[in-house]
């Protein structure tokens, strides 16, 4: 048995990504014959299918519950008959499984009120995992969840039928913040849009509603119960914008060691801030301020930018040109 | 000293075309910082791996934009540092990024910073 190299396995953790964010119509007859095979190993008939061209309400009575504790003793059968070391294991973990579940692709964006834990069925990480690890005989079934996520759809069985949600038709996304990782987010409009036109919202990974990309507002900000959704909403409409407007207090403020501005730290309603302002000049001749949330003891102004390089206050000080 | 404009025809790279092309880059032996990345000189203890800087330049961090460390043929070489990528350079090398221009350092040994964030019980690293 070979064992793919570093590239292996980052062609294999690409490869995965491009299924789930792929906007190709999903190969439907492929779908169902994979999610066929499914049905039949939970000791089912083959359902109907019922195609959908967005996320819709999924009715009560679905059978997630049965199907997923069937993945688990799969994956639990295939990790048990591994027989590979240690340090490769490891290594398709660092290579492929964490990024992509450290990844926030669009399948995290769809609800089920039912049974939340479905929707990691339909995250790709296991799969990319057991795609870099060599096969196991006599487990059933990878091959099947492979074919379904490959032919695309996310899909929720009930007893006579299965909905299917068909891929998006655009899905945006920026890099996320480990290596490898890729996060749906759009700052003017959804991140994913469904083949019918619907649309949902993402900031840096966070399903968020519509009015914290289409109308940040401190107001609105303010009666927003999930800090999640606050921050992002405050990270759209930038920091020094939300702390103009808001009566947020005000710690301390000191010279930038680094360049002709001042550092400003302040203390809002859920995080101490330090507000920066950028060396470069931006387009319009202004120079971009920007926040930083700091750990909650952040006390003085200089203390808290030299955390956000990890280093210590004096050497910060030692700064001679921060664009 | 060597200006913005002749960086990109130099190395290819390009900047956002408001960035004044005519400013020439300061080469510095401090600790410096181009947005949500830091370079500080250092002594490195231990490390072998060292490789030279390739001639299209060295990405020390890549996110929303890159920052990318470009240096003369054989007057740099690079390995990984405590937090992220270190350098060794014997002349003059320049760290280019489109948003923040570039930053030049002078001959000596730096290592780098990704800047971050603090997140509800741990910190995170900047977007930038």
């Amino acid at each position: 048995m070979s064992v793919p190299t570093r590239r292996d396995a980052a062609s294999i953790r690409e490869e995965w990504l491009r299924v789930a964010l792929s906007t190709e119509p999903a190969d439907r007859p492929e779908a169902e014959a994979a999610i066929a095979g499914l049905y039949r190993l939970n000791g089912l008939p083959p359902p109907g299918f019922h195609w959908v061209s967005s996320p819709p309400e999924f009715p009560p009575g679905a059978l997630t519950r049965l199907f997923d504790a069937r993945r688990r003793s799969m994956t639990r059968d295939l990790r048990a008959g591994l027989a590979v070391t240690w340090k490769r294991r490891e290594q398709v973990l660092r290579l492929v499984r964490w990024p992509l579940a450290g990844s926030r692709l669009p399948f995290r964006l769809v609800v089920y009120d039912h049974d939340p834990e479905w929707r990691d069925v339909h995250d790709v990480s296991w799969l990319a995992e057991f795609d870099c690890l060599p096969w196991v005989p006599g487990v059933e079934g990878i091959d099947l969840w492979e074919r379904a996520a490959r032919a695309g759809g996310w899909w929720v069985p009930y007893r006579d039928v299965c909905v299917v949600v068909d891929r998006p038709r655009v899905v945006h996304t920026q890099p996320g913040p480990a290596d490898g990782q890729v996060v749906v987010h759009r700052e003017d409009g959804p991140a994913v849009v469904y083949r019918d036109g619907s649309g949902a919202y993402a900031w840096r990974g966070t399903a968020v509603p519509p009015w914290v990309i289409e109308r940040p507002a401190a107001d609105r900000i303010a009666a927003e119960p999930e800090p999640e959704i606050r921050l992002a909403a405050i990270q759209h409409m930038g920091w020094p914008e939300y702390l103009d407007q808001t009566a947020a207090r005000l710690i301390g403020a000191a010279p930038d060691p680094g360049n002709d501005a001042e550092l400003r730290l302040y203390d809002t309603r859920d995080h101490r801030v330090l507000v920066v302002v950028n060396g470069t000049v931006e387009r319009d001749g202004t120079r971009r301020r920007y926040g930083l949330v700091v750990p909650d003891d952040s006390a003085d102004p200089v203390e808290a930018a030299a955390w956000t390089y990890g280093i210590t206050a004096p050497l910060y000080k030692q700064l001679v040109r921060r664009t | 000293m060597i200006t913005l404009d002749a960086l990109s025809a130099r190395t290819g790279r390009t900047f956002d075309d408001h960035l004044d092309r005519s400013l020439t880059i300061p080469v510095l032996d401090g600790i410096q910082a181009q947005g949500d990345l830091l370079v500080m000189p250092a002594v490195l203890l231990g490390a072998s791996d060292w490789r030279p800087v390739p001639p299209e330049g060295l990405v020390l961090l890549d996110g929303v934009h890159p920052h990318v460390l470009v240096a003369d043929p054989g007057t740099c070489r690079w390995t990984d540092g405590p937090d992220g990528p270190a350098f060794a350079a014997t002349a003059p090398v320049y760290l280019l990024h489109p948003e923040h221009g570039a930053t030049g350092f002078a001959p000596g040994h730096y290592v780098t910073h990704r800047q971050r964030e603090w997140r509800e019980t741990d910190w995170s690293p900047v977007f930038d």
